[in-house]
């Protein structure tokens, strides 16, 4: 047996004995505690951090072994990957591997593998949505510390996080490439409120954060003072990139029930779903090979076909089962059902960059098409 | 099972097929299309010596010897370069255990034939010896009909013939070689997608009005993204369907009913966007980018149409 072979069999082994059975909670302090204690599981048995380096806390394996712990994940039905650990092992823990300091990794970088703690992202603002670097939250140096005050929005689980990747401006007469940091904000820290924004999916996924004089030690910038806008954008790469890849799977998945689902006396629908079927393959396809090129190097714009992609697809997936199986059905209705995921979707082309930037990028970056007014 | 699973060509089987990929985009000028939708003699030989008709052939037989991945990858690059329905149709004959069509050394020309209701639609060559024609549920090599009735073929960048019966077959394609017959299929059409991306970007960054480059404008601009999407996605569930073939995997014939599936629709939809992209040129007859659409809905219908394929991947059970 090969060793690719092996370590699916000890995957599929350990998921099968390991997955949680109740199903996670969506948001509050009980979804912290879930989350954690199931990150923390992971960690135990040696299925944290598959292709993180070893020295952080991974097992310095291959993009193919995790690629193959995402099919196993998503075979064994196990907790969703868009929860709270979401920011800190798809954003914030590879930006501070690639931008980091040796002492931000060794503090940072295990604490989120073995599941000690959550991260949000702070960058959107009221008035910085799609225009990011339009954002205003000020970061002023008084000697060895930026004093904060601002406000940001759209901020994931930021009501139950520990810490914050925060995008703030420190030199107001910069331009953007020049004027932000990229901070680690611990979410303690005085002057720091939250407020949880109800999504249309009712869920309280997303909040408010405002600063009020929120002091952070100097030492906290990530990538150089007034050099955020570079680090933020590595994030944002990792966000497009191979981050996605489990929950697509999971959806393929999902899509092969629906057509299982669906009576051969509903050769229209059963055509729509062959189509998500053609579909979700051949974005997985796209997907694995962005994944296994961006074996040793940060993932490049490519990652945004994939982001735009599988978000788009997230959305036709779930609104296929809403129209499959109606609007009252057992499949349908309920904290799990298609509903939630059909009302759900809809921040999968506004969250972590519009579907209609992440056509810019893809224009302008993966094609090279000339920059146009926004 | 000592090979480890892959989900893409190995760099190597990049290379051959990124090698051929320079050798035609020299050999195959799409704009040659304009005075023949055949391909010359001079053409036919240059191809044979490349090695295009013999990718899968045995070694010991003067072939390549290579897989599908190799083959498939090529078979994208023909795509991308519009080769003639009969150059396809005679990679795809190698799947037939048919010998006889390198019987004079060169590759006989095999020409693409489908079935129609009650007669027969070959995409007529005047140098063809075979016929690979499609059938709903397989495909058959038969000699060259000696008469047929000419259809009007102008409109899908073509001759095409009507025909009543093709006689006798002289092999026909099993399970394992109609799979890659699709695959094939898949992949000239994945080829065509990327074409028509490649000629519209090229195009919008060009062309200009209201002073700047109309490739600045999101509406033109989104317009290429989602292309690229559909094309890329086509590209490499070609590539997923071929590597699933060469490990003999369980998912190989879904993949392929799913790459079938995404490239029709990718060709299809790309070319056409390619022409709203020019603006008027786009629907000139001089221009090229109307060569693509008609070239990719002749492709979809030989190779069965963007239906019966959809029918057919909703019919297939799910591999676990």
């Amino acid at each position: 047996m090969s060793s690719i072979e092996q370590f699916r069999q000890e995957a599929r082994a350990w998921l099968a004995a390991n997955v949680p059975s109740e199903p996670p909670p969506e948001d509050g302090p009980a979804s912290r505690a879930f989350v954690l204690a199931w990150q923390r599981r992971q960690a135990e048995g040696g299925w944290a951090g598959i292709n993180w380096p070893k020295e952080l806390g991974g097992r310095g394996l291959s993009v193919m072994e995790q690629i193959v712990w995402f099919e196993e994940y998503a075979r064994a039905g196990a907790p969703t990957l868009h929860n709270a650990s979401f920011v800190g092992l798809n954003h914030a823990g590879p930006t501070l591997y690639v931008c980091g300091t040796a002492a931000q990794k060794a503090e940072h970088l295990p604490p989120i593998l073995k599941g000690e703690t959550i991260w949000c992202q702070g960058f959107s603002e009221p008035g910085s949505g799609s225009d990011l670097a339009s954002l205003k939250t000020r970061g002023e140096v008084q000697g060895d510390h930026i004093v904060i005050n601002g406000q940001k929005i759209w901020s994931s689980f930021a009501d139950i996080a520990d810490v914050q990747e925060l995008l703030i401006r420190t030199d107001p007469t910069a331009k953007t490439g020049q004027a932000l940091s990229w901070v680690i904000c611990p979410m303690d820290t005085p002057g720091l409120t939250v407020r949880p924004i109800r999504t249309m999916a009712g869920v309280r996924k997303y909040c408010e954060v405002f600063y009020d004089d929120v002091r952070i030690p100097l030492a906290n910038v990530v990538g150089g003072l007034n050099n955020g806008w570079a680090t933020a954008m590595s994030t944002l790469s990792f966000e497009r990139g191979t981050a996605s890849l489990a929950l697509l799977i999971g959806l393929t998945l999902q899509v092969e029930k629906l057509l299982a689902d669906c009576p051969a006396s509903r050769p229209q629908m059963r055509a729509r779903l062959a189509g998500l079927r053609a579909e979700g393959a051949s974005i997985r396809a796209m997907n694995y090979r962005v994944a296994l090129d961006s074996e040793n190097s940060v993932p490049d714009a490519t990652g945004s076909m994939v982001r735009l992609a599988f978000a788009e697809f997230s959305k036709r997936v779930s609104a296929a089962a809403v129209d499959l199986y109606g609007l009252d059905a057992p499949e349908t209705v309920g904290a799990h059902g298609w509903a939630h995921d059909y009302l759900d979707a809809f921040s999968e082309t506004i969250a972590g960059g519009t579907a209609e930037i992440q056509r810019n990028i893809i224009g302008e970056r993966v094609l090279g098409l000339p920059k146009g007014p926004r | 099972m000592t090979d480890d699973r892959r989900y893409h060509p190995t760099q190597d089987q990049l290379a051959i097929a990124g090698a051929m990929d320079d050798a035609l985009a020299e050999l195959l000028p799409i704009a040659r299309l304009h005075a023949s939708t055949e391909e010359t003699a001079d053409t036919w030989a240059q191809l044979d010596a490349l090695g295009a008709f013999g990718v899968s052939r045995a070694e010991d037989l003067g072939g390549s010897g290579l897989g599908a991945a190799e083959e498939a990858l090529i078979v994208v690059a023909l795509g991308k370069r519009l080769a003639s329905p009969t150059v396809l149709a005679t990679v795809a004959a190698a799947h037939t255990d048919f010998d006889g069509l390198f019987a004079k050394g060169a590759a006989a020309r095999v020409a693409a034939g489908y079935r129609r209701g009650d007669h027969i639609v070959v995409v007529e060559d005047a140098a063809a010896e075979f016929v690979l024609l499609r059938e709903a549920a397989g495909a058959a090599l038969y000699r060259a009909p000696g008469a047929a009735r000419p259809l009007d073929g102008r409109n899908w960048a073509a001759r095409l013939a009507g025909v009543d019966s093709l006689g006798e077959a002289v092999a026909t394609l099993d399970a394992a070689g109609l799979l890659r017959l699709r695959l094939l299929d898949a992949a000239a059409l994945a080829g065509v997608a990327e074409a028509a991306l490649e000629m519209a970007v090229e195009y919008a960054k060009l062309r200009e009005q209201f002073g700047r480059p109309i490739g600045a404008f999101q509406a033109v601009k989104h317009h290429c993204a989602n292309m690229a999407i559909q094309a890329r996605c086509a590209r490499d569930q070609v590539s997923f369907a071929a590597v699933a073939i060469d490990q003999g995997r369980a998912d190989a014939e879904l993949a392929v009913e799913a790459a079938l599936v995404a490239a029709c629709a990718a060709a299809i939809d790309n070319a056409s966007n390619n022409i709203q992209i020019h603006g008027g040129i786009g629907f000139s007859d001089e221009a090229d980018p109307h060569l693509l659409l008609k070239r990719a809905q002749l492709l979809a219908q030989v190779a069965g149409g963007l239906e019966a394929a959809t029918d057919r991947l909703a019919a297939l059970p799910s591999v676990p």
